[in-house]
């Protein structure tokens, strides 16, 4: 056997150079996305009566107040329990959604609309984040659909029919990426550490109400960046995600490599174990 | 959308190479590699926001690749031609000792069914165990030991068929 992977190594040691320009790749992939925009806008007026639409929410920019969106009934239907909402930039700018996700999930997919799924979910993150992060901890909410908005605050992906919010975590100069994802549990899915980029720092556990937890802890080969993720499946099927990490990203504050991650695994399934955090309230 | 070009500019520097490598084992021939790992990129792009936050995004690029390989091979252009006369072969003891293993491993390995030469790809050069294999290529794990046991066979027989035929051509010469 040694042999024929030392013999399959040598007949690619002289790989030629490549072709493949990663940047090509994006910017052929931009202009596919843009051709399909042309393309479904069907005629120069589609076209133009679409401008008209978007260009209001465009320019315009998010208001002081929750505005932008018609806030939808959520629980009791007293004012106290709808949260504030930033207005949401629809449709995305950089073009078309990709391709509806079809994979078979466990259970049928939830039939709420997404105006309601974000109200609610919403409203029950912000005070799970309030509970469970440490103390003193600023908390901002970032997301390119919801630019200047300071709260945390949900986001449909109609593509990916998923739910996610994004935030920065800050405390004395101190930087953390902070995100949570609601989507249905696929049925090929797996629920234990089989797919863990590194398998020593996984856990997997049935827990008491039939749901199964997964959590993940992945260190950079440069120990200064760490990636932190729990994943909840719960047993309605919901899977629910919750990360944090240090990784650089572009156009923001860089995060602070090095420094150890200021949320804690149990603080992240503590977060995940919300129980108003499911697609089948 | 910045921050996930950014991201997925980074993973895919430092992951090409070795896909391009598994690509060319696959199909044998660089400039078909090249393609076939473009378009993996490009689908991978395609879905790089749901992909980079999974457990395994190289699974799921592998897995990728895979299909656009077997995809590939099911056009019409590249379905093999039947031709009256066998082609000469390669004069392995024309070149270098290393460029003719090279060749002659290269030549095997076409001959394997697809299914089969993956399995010998992800075991033995991507270094993935029975289970890993067996998830990649979605079948038993029973499937990639039988499998691999064959190509492996069939390698074997084929490889002494080789080295008799280098033989008798410097022999011959």
């Amino acid at each position: 056997m040694d042999e024929l992977v030392q013999q399959l190594r040598a007949s690619v040691a002289g790989a030629p150079p490549t072709r493949i320009d990663v940047d090509e790749l994006i910017a052929a992939d931009r202009q596919r996305r843009r051709h399909r925009t042309w393309t479904m806008a069907g005629t120069g007026i589609a076209a133009a009566v679409a401008v008209v639409a978007v260009a209001p929410a465009l320019f315009a920019g998010p208001g002081a107040q929750p505005g932008g969106l018609p806030l939808p009934p959520v629980g009791t239907g007293s004012p106290a329990d709808e949260p504030s909402l930033c207005p949401v930039l629809t449709p995305k700018p950089s073009g078309p959604q990709p391709p509806l996700q079809t994979y078979d999930t466990v259970r049928a997919r939830p039939t709420e609309s997404p105006d309601a799924g974000v109200a609610r979910l919403t409203a029950a993150l912000r005070p799970a984040l309030a509970a469970n992060l440490p103390p003193g901890l600023t908390v901002d909410g970032f997301d390119g659909l919801v630019p200047d908005c300071d709260l945390v605050q949900f986001t449909y992906h109609p593509s990916y029919r998923e739910y996610s919010a994004h935030a920065r975590l800050a405390r004395d100069g101190r930087i953390n990426n902070f995100w949570v994802s609601l989507l249905p549990t696929a049925i090929h899915d797996p629920t234990d550490c089989s797919v863990a980029s590194d398998p020593r720092g996984c856990t997997s556990e049935l827990l008491d109400d039939g749901s199964v937890l997964v959590t993940s802890v992945d260190q950079a080969s440069d120990r200064r960046h760490e990636h932190r993720r729990v994943l909840l499946q719960r047993s309605d099927g919901t899977s629910v995600v919750v990360a944090v990490n240090n990784y650089p990203v572009a156009g923001r504050d860089s995060p602070s490599g090095g420094a150890p991650l200021m949320v804690t695994v149990d603080q992240l399934v503590a977060v995940a174990r919300t129980p108003g955090l499911t697609l089948y309230p | 959308m910045a921050a996930d070009t950014e991201g997925y500019r980074e993973y895919v520097g430092a992951r090409l190479e070795p896909l391009r490598h598994t690509a060319y084992l696959l199909c044998g021939d660089w400039h078909t590699a090249d393609d076939l790992a473009s378009t993996a990129l490009v689908k991978l792009l395609r879905h790089w926001r749901r992909v980079s936050v999974m457990e395994n995004p190289d699974a799921y690029l592998r897995r990728t690749l895979l299909r656009v390989w077997l995809d590939e091979r099911r056009r019409p252009w590249r379905r093999e031609a039947a031709w009256a006369q066998v082609p000469e072969r390669p004069a392995s003891a024309g070149g270098t000792e290393g460029t003719a293993d090279r060749l002659t491993i290269l030549a095997l390995l076409a001959e394997l069914p697809p299914r089969r030469r993956a399995v010998l790809v992800l075991r033995f050069f991507c270094d993935l165990s029975v289970e890993e294999t067996a998830r990649e290529l979605g079948c038993t794990p029973g499937t990639v030991k039988s499998q691999s046991a064959r190509a492996i066979e069939a390698l074997r027989g084929r490889l002494v068929g080789a080295s008799r035929g280098a033989e008798e051509v410097g022999t011959d010469g």
